[in-house]
């Protein structure tokens, strides 16, 4: 396979010089956004500011944590996405395991497989949903946030794949030294599958942090809101109808870009932290969800 | 003796298995989960019946007056309907090609690459913006595309006039499309290489012995190779032809470019939650859920037939 003539050099120099470009492109606009939250105001708003800072400073972080509104924000999402997690990992892990069995241990697997699927097929979509959390008095709690997704098909067919990977005549010695299927469950196959429980619970972990949709629909109390939700409702309100683009630019230039660059980094940063240790479950959850059954 | 021990041992748990075939803790496990689907999934299934009311919130699904099918003709006879429908076709196929496109060309070069290390940092880089939600996407580009943003600078030192991406309604939908290009090639990139990857280095032997060069080994190894996998990727992708992506479009777009951004999704979410039109948002949504159905059987069936890949 290893070919080093000369044009096989040369496509090697170009192509690794093209990829190189494109992971710049991925990155360099956080590097931007990170150079301009650093940046003074006036560098920031006046367009000087490319990748690295100018004229730098912490102002705009200190405006981000000495305003309670952000922190607050910080630990409602904080708490939704722990809480979230645990709900979500516990209903998949509850419901993958039963289903892992062949239809002779677990009689009316079929409909049972059946009537998780369903919904991944047909929903009801937003309206039924918004008028089912208001009938139920979910409004305005965290808990719409937490309870509608806490049971997810997609993740339940994953770990479900997953289980079924271990090795029977494990589990069926179990059976025979008198373990019930709770002991087998929690003592057996969970520590056992720990790799693949981190991978979902990662999934979650993400989905939890970035969710955003739901606390502009279920929650009017702000107090409530979590840090995505918050951020949403402070992007520029662009209604440019009829504006000349100047116009426009004059609009934007009043928002103060620093502050702005800082509260995304300020959502951006704990992403980051799980990121790197995270990646070789992230792969492997996609990979692995395709399985066939 | 081992031996007998091991059959006398199988037999047991033969016995074991078949005298217990259903422990009623597992139907215990599966009772928490299925309570939180019949709440959350069955329950708004039921509430479509909605699109055929004339809803009131007092009166509740039981109690409002059928309507039969009024809503889903009054959302056809609408101007707007066809431009939405035919603005979310546009933006969902754009989106599919163009990102899946990128991916398997984003694999096929990366697999040339020769330093493991080198790969896989590029990996790790590209795939990062999957990572960030688009409210916070939303938050840089808004800046970054703006007539003063950091891409018209940088367009500007080629002499290009400034382009109003987002507030344009000729450039909204490319933007849109290339965001999404952006954010995810890199991520739907691991599933051609973890295809790639389960391709036998004999054909890549073979394809040596035979004289073929690196480009003929891309095109006529690996490319079949991950044939399959785009195949599925591809018409699996179809069902979800009327998600443009709600969430991104949400963010990115604003009332001057409605008349190329607006899907059917931003739709419902006006009519129905700002204006409170419950009946008529719950039958539009019932009608993308419905097609979304249809393609998705279809797809599933067109990808068990050529692919032999089975998603249920």
């Amino acid at each position: 396979m290893k070919d080093n003539s000369m044009s096989s050099r040369i496509f090697d120099a170009f192509n690794c010089a093209f990829l190189a470009f494109l992971a710049l492109l991925c990155f360099m606009p956080m590097v931007h956004v990170m150079a301009l939250s650093l940046s003074d105001s006036v560098s920031a708003n006046t367009n000087a500011v490319l990748f690295l800072p100018k004229g730098a400073n912490f102002e705009a972080y200190k405006m981000v944590f000495g305003n309670p509104k952000f922190l607050r924000a910080f630990g409602v999402s904080v708490f939704r996405t722990a809480v979230g997690t645990g709900a979500n990992l516990l209903l998949t892990i509850l419901a993958a395991y039963p289903l892992s069995k062949e239809a002779n241990q677990l009689r009316g697997r079929t409909l049972i497989v059946g009537y998780f699927i369903i919904p991944m097929m047909i929903s009801g979509g937003l309206i039924p949903m918004f008028i089912l959390i208001s009938k139920i008095g979910l409004m305005d709690s965290i808990w719409a946030l937490i309870l509608p997704g806490a049971c997810n098909v997609g993740y339940v067919i994953m770990m479900m794949n997953f289980f079924r990977g271990i090795n029977k005549s494990l589990l069926e010695s179990a059976v025979i030294d008198g373990a019930n299927e709770f002991v087998i469950l929690f003592r057996i196959v969970l520590p056992m599958s720990m790799a693949s429980v981190a991978t979902i619970a990662l999934f979650c972990v993400v989905a939890h942090w970035n969710e955003w949709f739901g606390g502009t629909i279920y929650l009017n109390a702000r107090d409530l809101w979590p840090l995505q939700t918050l951020l949403k409702t402070m992007m520029v309100q662009l209604d440019l109808t009829g504006m000349r683009p100047d116009e426009i630019a004059r609009i934007k230039l009043l928002s103060d870009r620093s502050f702005r660059a800082a509260q995304v980094m300020f959502a951006t940063v704990p992403i980051l932290f799980v990121y790197p240790f995270a990646q070789k479950y992230f792969i492997k959850g996609v990979t692995l969800g395709s399985v066939k059954e | 003796m081992r031996a007998n021990t091991l059959d006398a041992r199988a037999a047991a748990k033969g016995a074991a298995a078949g005298r217990r075939p259903s422990d009623w803790r597992l139907y215990a496990m599966l009772a928490a989960p299925a309570i939180i689907v019949f709440i959350f999934s069955y329950i708004p299934i039921g509430g479509v019946l909605i699109a055929f009311q004339n809803y009131s919130p007092d009166k509740g699904v039981l109690g409002s007056e059928f309507v039969g099918l009024k809503w889903f003709r009054v959302f056809f006879a609408m101007p707007d309907s066809a431009r939405i429908v035919a603005n979310t076709v546009a933006i969902a196929v754009g989106k599919i090609a163009c990102s899946q496109l990128a991916s398997v060309v984003f694999a096929l070069l990366l697999n040339e690459v020769r330093g493991a290390a080198y790969k896989r940092s590029l990996q790790t880089i590209t795939y990062f913006p999957h990572f960030l939600s688009w409210v916070i996407i939303g938050t840089v580009f808004i800046d970054m595309l703006s007539t003063r943003g950091l891409v018209n600078q940088i367009l500007g030192a080629f002499g290009t006039a400034p382009k109003f991406f987002l507030g344009d309604p000729r450039l909204f939908q490319p933007t849109a499309v290339l965001l999404e290009t952006w954010k995810e090639f890199g991520w739907g990139a691991i599933m051609y290489l973890a295809a790639i990857s389960n391709i036998s280095p004999d054909l890549y032997e073979a394809a040596t012995i035979d004289g073929a060069g690196r480009l003929k080994q891309a095109l006529h190894v690996t490319l079949p190779g991950i044939r399959g996998i785009a195949l599925m990727l591809a018409v699996l992708a179809l069902g979800g032809i009327l998600n443009a992506g709600f969430e991104q479009i949400l963010v990115l777009y604003n009332p001057s470019v409605y008349e190329t951004g607006d899907i059917v999704d931003t739709f419902i979410y006006r009519y129905g939650l700002l204006d409170a039109q419950f009946s008529m948002s719950a039958a539009i949504g019932l009608f993308k859920s419905l097609i979304g159905l249809a393609l998705m059987l279809a797809a599933n069936w067109a990808a068990a037939r050529f692919s032999d890949y089975r998603v249920l």
